[in-house]
Order: C-alpha cells, then structure tokens, then sequence
C-alpha cells in the first residue's frame, strides 16, 4: 500500500519536472519560474539533500538496535528521543498526547539542524555538461547560478545541470514560513480546532470573554499572525545573517586563520540552537491549543517521572 | 569634483546607524548576563562550571538583535561602496537606507538588553535551585526567543526598505511623499520596537526566577507568561501594523 502510494508520488513528480523541460528545451532540469513566482535552485537542491540525509542516516542508524548490548549510536538515538518524549510530554499534558506530535516534533528538529549545517558542506559551484560561458568580463551581471543569456548572440547559451554551491535551505524565507505555516498553521490551528471543535476554537479569539473579550478580538487574530511572521523570520534571520557575516568577514581577512572559527560559532553554535530554539516555539505554538487538560493530582506526577 | 550620490550617503549613515544603536543594548545586555551568573556562582560555588555553561549559552542568544543589526549594516556598507548594486540614486532611495537603519539600530537596544535581563534571572535560578536547571534552560531560551520578536519586526522593516521597491523616476512632489513615508516607516518600528522588547522579554526573566522557585506551580505560571508577555507585545503589533498602513499610503 504504502509502496504503491510513493510509486504514484514519483510518477507525478517525474510527470512536473517532464513538463517544465519540455516547456523549453533550454532551460535547466528545474525550472527558474513556476507559476510565476522566483524559484531558487540552491535552497530546492539542498532541501532535498538535506532530508535524503536525514533518511539514510536515521535508517542505517537504527540497524542493529539492541536491548542488551547498545551501542554509542544508539545511546545518543535514545538521548534524543527521550529528550523530545520528556518535552512533549510536559508540554501537552499526558504522555499519549505527547506522543501523538513527538514524531513530526523531532523530524522537524532534525531537518532544521541539517538544513543549517548544509552551508559547511565542502561542494564547489558545478556546472555539469552543456555549453558554458566562461567570458565572465564580457558581461558584468553575470550570475554563474543563472543561465547565461546573451543578447546580442540572440539565443540562450545550454547552462547544463547547475549544482550551485551549497547554501544553508533555511537562510531562504520561502523555507521558514513554509515550515511555519504547517507547523503552526496546520497543526497548531488545526488540532486546535479537532480538539475543541470550532465553537471553542472561535471562542479562543474572544478570549478574555465579554465586552473586553469583542474589543481584544483584532488584538488576538494580528498576534496569530505575529506567531508565523516571528518563529520564521526568527529562523531565516540568523541564518541568512550568519551567512552575510561568514562571507563578508571572511573576505575582509583575505581567508586567513577567522573562517574556520566564523564557520564554528555561526555555522554549528547558532544553527544548533536555532533549530532548538524553532523547535521549541513551534512546540509551545502547538501544545498553546492541543494540550489535554489534566487534573491537578496527575499533573504533579507526570512532572515527577 | 563628480556628481553627489545621495544614496551613497544616505547608505553609510544608515549602516553607522544600525550598528552603532545596535550595540547598545546587546552590549548591555551581554554584561547583564555576567552579572546574573556572578551572583548565582557567589550563591552555589559548587555548580560553578553548569552556570558557566548556561551564561555562554544565553550570552550567545542576546548577542542575536546586534547580529541582526551587524547584517544589515554590512548590505547598507555593500550598498554604499557599489553604485550597481542600487536600484536609484534618489532621495527616496536615500530615505529607505536610512529608514532601514534607524529601523533595526533603534529595535535592537530593547530586545538586547531584554535577553540579557532573561538569562541573567535564568541563570540566578538555576544557582538558587540546581535541580531545575533544565526546565529553565528550556525556558529561558523560549523566553529570549519571545523577548526577540519585536526586533525580528523591525528586522523585516529593514528588508522590506532595503529590498523592494524601485524608487527613481518619481517626479519631485511623489518624491517628497515617498521619501517622508519610507523614512517614517523606519522610524515608527525602530522606536515601537524598544519598549516591548524590554518589558516582553522582563516578563519572561521573572518567569524563569518564578519556575526555580517553585517548580510545582509550572503551568499557572506558563500561562501567566504567555498571556502577560504577549499583551506586552503588543505594542510593537501596534507599531508593526501601523507600519504596514505607511508602507500602503
């Protein structure tokens, strides 16, 4: 069932990427426009890498577990399993609630954090096959991540398969508020409405009730949309400015000695714990609307264990 | 003698702008934290190198807002030194680098100082009570993460000035106009932007001080913070919207 469902996927993702090539012969095998919206290569490429990572990783990580004999691979598995379990678990109340988001909760973690580590990768920008132009100086806005056009050629020189080099997914806006916007959108909103029907979540907008509940109400629905527009632009920001920052100090010390260190404090320290810091907001954003209410005598235990 | 370039200027001034009011409450703030852990180790020597650890972590968080201000004072740098970078060479383009840089300088000096005073509380509860270090290291950097949002407004401000809209060609009246607009823009968020992002983020060191000291009363005190710090926010909603209204005139 499942295999038949990723075969349709496949099938319909082959039958898009077929379509925009056939659009124009010329074009690279992803399309620089869809639907007449910018499309950047570099944070679709390295998106996809970033999850086709976290797959083969986590599968080859979870071979060979065992309850007697664990290895190093696996301690540190069940320290981060068991991190977000005790997480979930005090945020939405009881264990079997928490359980029900501990999945997407820690994949998102984990897609976060490799997404900001991509910018550490050691790819060069790759132009494979094609006619390539190489006279950067005859044209001063020249972008080796476009495809070059020539005017006075009259005809669009073949770019080949473009790998640009790598750039953290996550310093691209498009990315952050698309994870806010499933995250907090659809589920935070979504098991909210589940949870407590849409009188109670209708209700919620009222919230202090009464006359001041009807005089909060436009307060309440800008500060929902203040939740997507800060955890993404939270997230884009100290991504995309330690980017800016790598590269700008970078070249003002002619790469000598800082970059490694530059890399270290704004590559690894701040994308851990932004992502960190993501995932915990759209924990709280979440757990805000679909934590399960629990009585007093339950609650004190459930922080105890 | 060549031509002066008005959006030259205007983009190194903008630039000096951001960095130097954006250090202010980050440096602050970053020193506040010292405070905080120094008082905690004077408490609970024994816990010294946890506390340490803890003080570099939200040292590293409250330096964001002046990260955010150094970014957008090295495009204005980059901006100012290149003239093909720049979309027009107009007062208006003037006024949008400038907009630009008061907006993130002006919205950096809450928000700094704020973190430091959340990691700081944060850090003094964790010497008060080292059993709850890691629901209040959880906690204080949620509480910073809040305490950043009013500076992450005026950091979308600063982009909206500095990356959209094609400001030349305007005849000098629409000129005028748009030039006062953009400017405003900058100034309503940058000055919107100090007071929520010291209060939002007070609320939330005292919540970190309140969750050390009594653990047991987590989620009145979770929900005291939510909606406290929220409606504190709300100031700088105010300022954000009303930004949003400048920017449709």
């Amino acid at each position: 069932m499942k295999l038949k469902l990723f075969l349709f996927l496949a099938l319909i993702c082959c039958f898009f990427s077929g379509e925009a090539m056939a659009s124009d012969p010329l074009s690279p095998p992803l399309p620089l426009e869809l639907w007449g919206m910018p499309f950047k290569q570099a944070t679709v490429i390295y998106a996809f890498l970033a999850a086709l990572l976290i797959f083969i990783g986590c599968f080859i990580w979870s071979r060979g577990l065992s309850k007697e004999n664990p290895g190093r691979g696996q301690m540190l598995l069940e320290l981060i399993i068991n991190a977000f379990d005790n997480l979930c678990k005090s945020s939405f109340g009881t264990k079997e609630r928490g359980r029900l988001y501990l999945a997407i909760l820690t994949t998102l973690f984990l897609f976060v954090w490799t997404s900001n580590m991509m910018g550490l990768l050691p790819i060069p920008h790759l132009a494979i096959g094609g006619e390539v132009f190489t006279d950067y100086n005859a044209n001063e806005h020249y972008d080796p991540g476009e495809p070059y056009i020539d005017s006075n050629k009259n005809g669009a020189h073949d770019p080949g398969f473009i790998l640009p080099s790598p750039e953290e997914p996550t310093a691209d806006v498009s990315t952050t508020l698309a994870l806010a916007l499933l995250l907090v959108l659809l589920l935070g909103h979504g098991s909210e409405i589940y949870y407590k029907g849409i009188k109670g979540y209708v209700e919620e907008y009222f919230s202090p009730g009464g006359f001041i509940g009807v005089v909060m109400m436009p307060l309440n629905v800008v500060g929902k949309i203040a939740e997507i527009i800060s955890i993404s632009f939270r997230l884009f920001g100290n991504i995309f400015g330690g980017a800016v920052i790598i590269s700008v100090v970078s070249g003002l010390v002619c790469y000598v000695v800082l970059p490694p260190f530059l890399f270290g404090f704004f590559g690894v320290f701040v994308g851990t714990i932004q992502a960190f810091v993501f995932t915990m907001l759209a924990l709280t954003y979440i757990s805000a609307g679909a934590a399960e209410e629990v009585e007093e005598d339950e609650a004190s235990e459930a922080m105890k264990v | 003698m060549e031509e002066l370039h008005v959006a030259n200027v205007a983009a190194y001034l903008g630039a000096a702008v951001a960095m130097g009011f954006g250090a202010i409450g980050s440096g602050w703030g970053i020193g506040y934290v010292g405070v905080g852990a120094a008082r905690g180790m004077a408490r609970q020597p024994s816990k010294n190198s946890a506390l340490f650890r803890s003080m570099l972590i939200g040292q590293a968080v409250a330096s964001n807002p002046s990260i955010f201000a150094l970014v957008i004072s090295f495009l204005l740098y980059s901006y100012g030194g290149n003239d093909k970078l720049q979309a027009a060479d107009s007062f208006a383009q003037a006024a949008a680098y400038l907009g630009a840089g008061i907006s993130i300088g002006l919205g950096a000096i809450g928000s700094g100082a704020g973190n430091g005073l959340v990691a700081a509380d944060a850090v003094e509860g964790m010497a008060r009570n080292p059993k709850e270090s890691g629901p209040v290291t959880i906690m204080m950097i949620v509480g910073q993460a809040m305490g950043q949002t009013p500076v992450l407004f005026s950091l979308v401000v600063s982009f909206m000035l500095l990356f959209t809209g094609e400001h030349g060609n305007l005849n000098a009246s629409e000129e005028f106009v748009t030039s006062a607009k953009l400017l405003s823009m900058g100034i309503c968020m940058g000055f919107g932007a100090i007071g929520p992002g010291l209060s939002s983020s007070y609320v939330g060191g005292k919540f970190c001080e309140g969750l050390a000291k009594a653990p047991e009363a987590a989620s009145e005190l979770r929900s005291a913070y939510f909606i406290g710090g929220g409606v504190a926010q709300c100031m700088s909603i105010f300022a954000f919207v009303f930004t949003m209204i400048l920017w449709t005139a």
